[in-house]
């Protein structure tokens, strides 16, 4: 489709031995707010870890804005890689730095300004992912997991990437918490017109979501809208909405 | 695609400030350098452009500071942006300083810290001896053989090479001067009597320093970093006696059958050299050398062994439970590990000298 701007076609990738995914396809469309869900161990993960360029795919293609991204030189690689932003599953903060240093280094490799108004960025993309400015010369070690997260958050967004990769964001967050995250990360997006693409455990996560896809058995299963998920025949899905926290996902999204 | 690379344009005509091209971080050194002289503004005229991101709205907000405008006066500017400037433009860029301190007092504080950091060690043997002991149920036989064999079994080549060499190097450097005097027999005193008593015990100090010490520590350290010993003391099992008196034992152990064994290799390669350069045969060479060999000699340098590993044990350990979970701190640490444990060794040596002689050993 013309508003595609990642189709991932027919992928496989393995760990030695390990198949992860076999004849996978998706797409991500611009704008919009893609969840990516399945069991512990589906290759969420390591789908990221294609989608970044971090892993090379044993057959199959992954096209960003159409151009195939495995043919690319490294510089273009790297060109293309400056348009993304990323938060890990574990957050990954420069340990040696303070969180503000954390992202005023983020900006300063890829942005010509000066010191002073990095720390100003830094500082306002704090606000941004919801943390007070009292954290900005705190050690990651000093936080506790959710302020990772969104210090992660504002990290990942220092640079106004087109596409975000979130890897559950909200895992580890109170509920309250998780919903202020979600809430942000939509309007934060939407506002500027940020295509995002977050992997989650978490139900309540895909209301702010315009698609959601569900990976199974190395494939993904279902991809379309939200209100479609409960028509899929997979059994790990089926469960997952029979749970008590899937009933009252569904009576959310119903609503 | 083609919006990201169409160019900034900003013109002042009529008071009227006109605003094109994209304003993004990537086009950002082009119109933050643009803005100069402004003179008079009373209106800014956005119409022209086709996109922005936080860093645009930013140096627009910035622009409406300085010319004492307000939101009202942009205009044409897309419905979306116009969000956007908002968000910039309502939130405070305020970015807190750290706090600073005199030099005098940064000073006390660093060194308080340090002296803090080494009176810990006695703490840390004291929980040892204290908590490790009372709950040595705990303690983790495979902790215990696993070091037995990584420290001592594969350090074997190396302390071996080395003392070869060692005793090879006295003997060689020794070989003129005695061949000078006739007294070539002494050489036998010399490789045997040094090697037994210092060489050896230090060999083997030098090569546990580096190899254990650095090793307990980043272990140790990434144990800590990972709250893998926190998991520990939780349940209940203490980490003092499953892991450290398990590396401390095994270094103990293991230390003086090291000394011995860089003994004989030592003497060994003093033998070799004596009887190329200086005619002195293995048959001259073990007679002398039995004559010469007190057993206070031999146990003077075994002894040293597990003094020596026991410290180097402790510091390894102790400086692992010291790592921080930053990135660097787990390097830091191991240098200090490695440092910290060779000057204890070096002062502990000097300290067995004073006490030998005392003793008349
Ligand atoms: N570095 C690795 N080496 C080998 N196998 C791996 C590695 N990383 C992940 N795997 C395996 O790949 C599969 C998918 O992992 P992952 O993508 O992390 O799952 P998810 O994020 O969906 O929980 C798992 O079965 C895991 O065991
Ligand atoms: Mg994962």
């Amino acid at each position: 489709m013309a508003g595609d701007i990642i189709v991932v076609e027919n992928l496989k990738t393995s760990y030695g031995e390990r198949v992860v995914h076999q004849g996978l396809n998706l797409s991500v469309r611009k704008g919009e707010i893609l969840s990516i869900i399945g069991g512990s161990g589906t290759g969420k993960s390591t789908l990221l870890k294609v989608l970044l360029l971090l892993k090379e795919p044993d057959k199959g293609k992954v096209l960003f804005w159409g151009k195939d991204v495995f043919s690319l030189s490294s510089r273009e690689r790297q060109e293309l890689r400056d348009r993304m932003g990323v938060l890990f599953q574990s957050a990954a903060l420069f340990s040696s730095m303070t969180v503000g240093e954390n992202i005023v280094y983020t900006i300063r490799k890829k942005a010509k300004v000066s010191y002073k108004a990095a720390c100003e960025m830094a500082a306002f993309k704090l606000e941004l992912a919801n943390l007070s400015s009292d954290v900005f010369h705190m050690y990651p070690s000093e936080l506790s997991g959710g302020m990772k997260k969104k210090a992660g958050l504002a990290r990942a967004m220092a640079l106004d990437p087109e596409i975000l990769f979130l890897d559950e964001p909200t895992s580890g967050l109170d509920p309250i918490s998780a919903d202020e995250f979600d809430r942000t990360i939509s309007k934060v997006c939407r506002i500027l017109g940020v295509t995002v693409v977050m992997i989650t455990h978490d139900l309540p996560s895909l209301l702010i979501s315009d698609r959601v896809a569900v990976l199974a058995k190395g494939k993904v299963v279902y991809e379309g809208e939200v209100k479609g998920l409960w028509q899929v025949d997979d059994p790990w899905l089926k469960k997952l909405l029979s749970t008590g926290r899937g009933r009252r996902f569904l009576g959310g999204v119903q609503a | 695609m083609t919006s990201y690379s169409s160019p900034v344009e900003i013109e002042v005509c009529q008071e009227v400030l006109y605003l094109r091209g994209c304003l993004t971080v990537r086009t950002l050194s082009r119109f933050s350098l643009a803005i100069k002289d402004l003179g008079n503004v009373s209106k800014i005229n956005a119409g022209g452009v086709s996109f922005m991101d936080t860093y645009g709205a930013k140096f627009l907000a910035d622009l409406l500071e300085r010319t004492g405008l307000g939101l009202d006066d942009v205009e044409g500017l897309d419905e979306r942006f116009v969000e956007l400037l908002k968000l910039v433009s309502e939130k405070a860029f305020y970015c807190p300083q750290k706090r600073k301190r005199g030099l005098l007092y940064g000073f006390v504080l660093a060194v308080d810290r340090k002296v803090k950091e080494y009176l810990s060690f006695f703490d840390f043997v004291g929980r040892i001896f204290v908590e490790g002991f009372s709950r040595i149920s705990d303690f983790e036989p495979r902790v215990f053989f696993k070091d037995i064999e990584n420290m001592g079994l594969k350090g074997l080549p190396l302390i071996g090479t080395l003392s070869f060499l060692i005793g090879v190097v006295i003997a060689y450097q020794s070989a003129t001067q005695l061949a000078r005097f006739g007294a070539s027999i002494f050489v036998v005193d010399l490789v045997v009597l040094s090697m037994l008593r210092e060489l050896s015990p230090l060999i083997v100090a030098v090569l546990l320093s580096g190899r254990s010490a650095s090793s307990y520590t980043a272990s140790l350290g990434l144990m800590k970093v990972g709250d893998e010993l926190e998991v520990l003391e939780v349940m209940g099992v203490s980490p003092y006696a499953a892991l450290v008196i398990p590396k401390v034992l095994s270094l103990v152990l293991i230390s003086p059958l090291l000394v011995v064994f860089a003994d004989g290799v030592g003497i060994f390669g003093g033998m070799v050299v004596a009887d190329l350069a200086l005619g002195v045969d293995f048959v001259q060479f073990v007679k002398r050398a039995e004559a010469v060999i007190l057993p206070n000699h031999f146990w003077a340098g075994v002894i040293k062994g597990p003094v020596f590993g026991f410290f180097i044990a402790l510091v390894g350990a102790w400086k692992g439970f010291m790592v921080e979970k930053r990135s660097e701190s787990i390097g830091f640490r191991v240098i200090e590990s490695v440092v910290s444990s060779l000057f204890g060794v070096l002062v502990i040596d000097a300290a067995f000298s004073v006490v030998f002689r005392w003793l008349g050993i």
